[in-house]
């Protein structure tokens, strides 16, 4: 019996098992035979070599795979560690890791599973780490793309068979069960108690007539019983799973198993029906799963040359063509704005000889206002004598004899005006002479003031024909700026 | 159940190695397609600045082209000779005299002397050109109506003339005659004297 593909007898992709003494590959479908070749040393190039001769051996050309590693090239091992984050728990991982490997590397490609907390000490949880030299790997996963192999992930063998149990005779929640697989040159016992690895252990040595190994396993599976049943307070393991031996002999271990534990179901890959090639042929397909507990250790090479430059390709040319559109329409827009611009320039050709005249009309037109105004200033400056002069005649017409008549120019600008007259000797007429002439100054003349002297004194007997008269002397102020 | 993987390249990194020159690409064809967005802004900013332009030339236009239509240049410029012709320019003292004397003449008025003073500034606006006004003083005897007709006599030869003070007097008050004194100021064009960049920078001392 072989184990479940996902189509039922027939495999979806090859497996390519490399060893320190074996590669062997394993064709997709539901071919059975087994393709084999011996490593002739322990470089990446001689895996390469012993690959694709395995892969000639079963009649098959290189093409798409699961790498499996067996366990003397990518070792397993325990770590403790605290709870701790992820970032640390990466680094003293790494560090404890690189212990494992025979070469003193610090560059290592690792996988690691958290498994289960056998202590009471729940702070501290065993690791199950897989690990391998970084070199190697990204020598092998080369070479393996240099001679064709299309290499879909890697896993380890030894947890690839854990898996493969697991999910075939797992049963309920947290139900403890133990695999049994067979290598070439070694054999392991794994105790797993639902999703977690509690232990493992692996045996080195190969089944024979005369070898122990078989006793000895069959001895470990009752003591991890017993470990078990102390754990758990008293609960069995409820499967055991053997894989990998010779189907007479794995049926003989069967028997054995199932008298000294009763409670346990004991199920053996390939069944008795089928022929001695199928025992290898079981732990191979069990690279094909991937479960709880790890092993994954699929390692992404750069991607060729080739397919990189098409990637490239295409993303330049799925983004330079809309940025070709996306550009000449943007050119076209650019195209019609400047001739659009240059029209506009073209029809107000001639603004600045506009602008300027004008600007000169508006100062001509300034300075004609500006003349008129200084010519008015002229005007009105000085002392108005023609008003004045008409003002005093009219006002003393009737009135009075004009004698003298001064007019000066105040500081301001107003205009002094001082009068001598003569009016009739009769002081009361020339008083009311003299009061009608201040009167019509003030009336029509826009004096300010006007002030009349005391008249002089009264003519006497015999004096001359202006002594006949009396004067008078008027003051009279027009303020600057009043006409 | 908590698997931890060393790989070679992170998801991250190896994301980033498809999408780093994946993006190069297609921002770098973003570049080339908006290499001319900057010079289309520019351009809008051009075209903006050339609408204003065209509007601004078509404002003026309706503003100025009556204008030009009417010959307003041709009228401003009669209109400014008309203006310069009202006030003479840096007449002379024979000319001074000769006005005056022509003056009385037409008015009847018996001059007995004439003096012609020095220039000053009557304070009036400086313009394209300056007005100094320059003292005559004129004496004769005459009546008031000839005396007013020869100052009327004299602003109608084209000479402004500010009338500073007079003294008119009599000795008979039936005589119509008055001896007369007028001081006159006549006002005379000269060019502008040049501005003094430097009277602005003149210390003020007024309140010193």
């Amino acid at each position: 019996m072989s184990l479940p593909q996902k189509k039922r007898g027939a495999r979806q992709t090859a497996v390519l098992y490399l060893g320190r003494r074996w590669a062997e590959w394993l064709p997709a479908g539901d071919s059975v035979e087994l393709g084999r070749a011996e490593v002739g040393g322990r470089s990446a190039t001689d895996l390469v070599a012993a690959a694709e001769a395995a892969c000639a051996a079963a009649g098959e050309k290189p093409g798409p795979c699961i790498v499996a590693w067996s366990e003397d090239l990518a070792p397993l091992g325990t770590v403790i560690l605290p709870e701790t984050g992820e970032r640390e728990a990466r680094a003293v991982l790494r560090r404890r890791a690189s212990r494992f490997l025979e070469e003193e590397t610090e560059d290592v490609f690792f996988t690691a599973t958290r498994s289960f907390a056998a202590d009471d000490d729940k702070r501290a949880r065993p690791w199950c780490v897989c690990v391998l030299p970084r070199d190697l790997v990204r020598s092998v996963h080369q070479g393996l793309r240099g001679a064709k192999f299309r290499v879909r992930g890697a896993v380890s063998l030894p947890l690839a068979t854990i898996n493969g149990m697991h999910a075939r005779l797992g049963g309920e929640e947290g139900e403890a069960g133990i695999v049994i697989s067979a290598g070439h040159d070694s054999a392991q016992v794994a105790l797993v108690a639902g999703d977690e690895l509690v232990n493992r252990e692996t045996y080195s040595g190969s089944f024979g007539e005369k070898s122990s190994l078989e006793a000895s396993l069959v001895q470990d599976v009752r003591t991890r019983a017993s470990y078990w049943k102390k754990k758990s307070r008293g609960a069995d393991v409820k499967w055991i799973g053997i894989v990998g031996i010779e189907p007479a002999r794995a049926e003989l271990m069967r028997n054995s198993l199932s008298v000294a534990m009763p409670m346990a179901r004991v199920e053996c890959f390939p069944g008795a029906v089928e022929g001695p090639a199928a025992a290898r042929r079981s732990v191979l397909e069990t690279a094909l799963r991937s479960g709880p507990f790890g092993g994954d250790l699929t390692y992404k090479l750069p991607p060729r040359r080739p397919v990189f430059a098409g990637f490239l390709m295409a993303t330049t040319a799925l983004a330079a063509v809309p940025a070709a559109v996306v550009r000449e329409d943007l050119t076209d827009d650019l195209a019609g704005l400047r001739r659009e611009t240059r029209e506009l320039l073209a029809y107000s050709t001639g603004l600045g000889n506009l602008e300027a005249q004008g600007e000169r009309a508006r100062e001509s037109v300034d300075e004609i206002i500006a003349r008129i105004k200084r010519h008015a200033a002229i005007s009105s400056s000085g002392v108005p004598v023609e008003k004045l002069m008409q003002s005093v005649t009219q006002a003393f017409l009737g009135r009075a004899r004009l004698l003298t008549l001064d007019m000066d120019q105040t500081p301001d600008g107003g205009t002094r005006l001082v009068v001598r007259g003569l009016t009739d000797p009769d002081p009361v007429s020339s008083a009311k002479a003299t009061r009608g002439i201040r009167q019509a100054l003030l009336a029509g003349g826009g004096f300010e003031g006007v002030t009349v002297l005391p008249p002089g004194r009264i003519p006497g007997q015999g004096e001359s024909a202006n002594d006949a008269y009396l004067t008078f002397t008027l003051e009279a102020m027009i303020a600057g700026g009043a006409r | 159940m908590r698997i931890l993987r060393a790989n070679s390249r992170g998801p991250i990194s190896r994301s980033l190695f498809w999408i780093g020159p994946a993006l190069l690409i297609v921002l770098g064809g973003a570049g080339v397609a908006y290499q001319p967005s900057g010079s289309i802004a520019e351009a809008r900013q051009r075209l903006q600045e050339a609408a204003e332009r065209a509007g601004r030339f078509d404002r003026v236009t309706r503003e100025i082209k009556p204008f030009l239509d009417s010959k307003g240049f041709e009228q401003i410029a009669a209109a400014e000779e008309q203006l310069s012709r009202l006030i003479p320019s840096d007449v002379g003292e024979v000319e001074v005299f000769s006005t005056v004397r022509l003056a009385a003449r037409a008015a009847r008025v018996e001059l007995t002397s004439i003096s012609v003073g020095g220039l000053r500034d009557p304070e009036l606006p400086t313009l394209s050109d300056q007005l100094l006004l320059r003292e005559v003083s004129v004496a004769g005897r005459g009546t008031l109506s000839e005396w007013m007709e020869l100052l009327s006599t004299m602003k109608g030869h084209g000479h402004p003339i500010v009338v500073l003070g007079t003294t008119f007097g009599r000795s008979d008050p039936g005589d119509q005659v008055f001896d007369a004194r007028m001081n006159l100021g006549l006002i005379q064009s000269f060019p502008a004297p040049p501005s003094d960049p430097s009277a602005g920078l003149a210390p003020d001392e007024s309140e010193d």
